[in-house]
């Protein structure tokens, strides 16, 4: 009877819903970053199923964390030692990319599910990569003047330098995409936390890594508040594909799926710590 | 196959978009017939994949693989098929990435002995 009452909540979507240009807007704030990637996975499951428009998901968490992508290796990829004595969370992500550490107070990270199929984005890879950064571009330069730009595969800079980066995966015909707006950097606390290879360096004949980096505090020469960095990812999901965003919240189902998929995979050792 | 001869090596490769990719293998080279026997070959680092299961099924191919240092071809040729029946996607990774390090590994293999 109560499983009933968790699926029967999803024709919320369906009622609310009705036209190709209305999106879900989901604000969703937890404290592990984790339970971030279970809501990914269980809106993913929600918009291949057909019983969710594209989302926009704006994510907000409590402790610091360091993220690494699919095929990476945490024992080469992070000072594993450091995290555990700081508290620092290590979970991985079901998308490919870096190793990044994300900072609950200097950063705005945000997700972007849709079917793949839908002729807004492409099959292509590395096309959807320049359209999707395109909306959250487009937000950074109208609220912010800024002239933020896309450097394949799957940045956007400023300057030259990673403001956002970003990371795709397709599953069961759907596209997700997350990434991450920096705020503001500690430089210090991110590369202690990171092993940063050398061949990443002086490949690039860039002198410090910190060369690479760089926030809107930093180019707008201000203190950046979340609220307006929320507002330009929507204004610019908006603007970009011409739809307009509902706010809405998970539905029951969604967050039954995601307490499941936390349980029994982000927030295990066996997936995060697999190899 | 003797194995308290196998050894660990490890080499890094950074493409030009700036993605890296970390072999790690565990093998034995036998000097007279130029093979590496190779117990494990793991491929991480921050490459995508589309479908990912095609990283495992490279990785799952090299497990307790026989291969002939002086033709390499023949896993090129292996691999590209893998990638093709999987209709998979590579960024940042590619076969040839592969057999770069595959070569590397039978050169250090046959200067350690």
């Amino acid at each position: 009877m109560a499983e009933d009452k968790v699926f029967e909540d999803k024709s919320k979507t369906d009622i609310n819903f009705n036209s190709d240009n209305a999106w879900r807007l989901l604000i969703t704030k937890t404290k592990s970053y984790k339970e971030q990637m279970a809501i990914d996975e269980a809106n993913i499951e929600v918009v291949a199923s057909g019983k969710s428009p594209p989302i926009v998901r704006v994510c907000y968490f409590e402790r610091p964390s360091v993220s690494i992508g699919f095929f990476q290796s945490v024992y080469k990829e992070v000072n594993v030692p450091l995290c555990a004595k700081l508290g620092v969370e290590i979970f991985r992500r079901m998308t490919g990319g870096g190793a990044v550490y994300k900072d609950p107070r200097r950063e705005i990270n945000y997700s972007f599910i849709i079917p793949e199929r839908d002729e807004r984005v492409s099959l292509n890879v590395f096309e959807s990569y320049k359209i999707i950064c395109g909306a959250i571009i487009k937000g950074l330069n109208e609220e912010f003047g800024i002239n933020a730009q896309f450097k394949p595969i799957n940045d956007i800079v400023v300057s030259g330098k990673k403001i956002s980066g970003n990371a795709q995966t397709r599953r069961d015909g759907v596209i997700l995409q997350h990434g991450t707006i920096l705020l503001d950097v500690d430089y210090d606390q991110m590369f202690s936390l990171l092993r940063v290879p050398k061949i990443k360096v002086t490949d690039k004949k860039i002198a410090s890594v910190k060369d690479r980096v760089t926030s809107l505090s930093a180019v707008l020469g201000r203190k950046v508040l979340f609220d307006e960095v929320e507002r330009a990812i929507i204004r610019g999901f908006e603007d970009y594909f011409k739809i307009k965003l509902i706010p809405d919240e998970l539905t029951k189902g969604e967050l039954k799926r995601e307490r499941f998929l936390l349980n029994y995979k982000y927030g295990t050792e066996g997936w995060n710590f697999w190899r | 196959m003797e194995v308290g001869k196998f050894k660990t090596l490890s080499f890094d490769y950074k493409d030009k978009d700036s993605k890296l990719v970390r072999f790690d293998v565990e093998a034995y080279y036998h000097s007279e017939a130029d093979e590496l026997f190779i117990k494990s070959l793991s491929i991480t680092g921050d490459f995508f994949a589309y479908p990912p299961d095609i990283i495992f099924e490279f990785e799952r191919y090299f497990s307790d693989k026989k291969v002939s240092c002086s033709s390499l071809d023949k896993i090129s040729s292996d691999l590209s098929k893998l990638v093709n029946e999987k209709k998979a996607l590579l960024v940042g990774i590619r076969v040839d990435i592969i057999i770069k390090a595959l070569a590397y590994f039978c050169e250090k293999f046959k200067k350690k002995g």
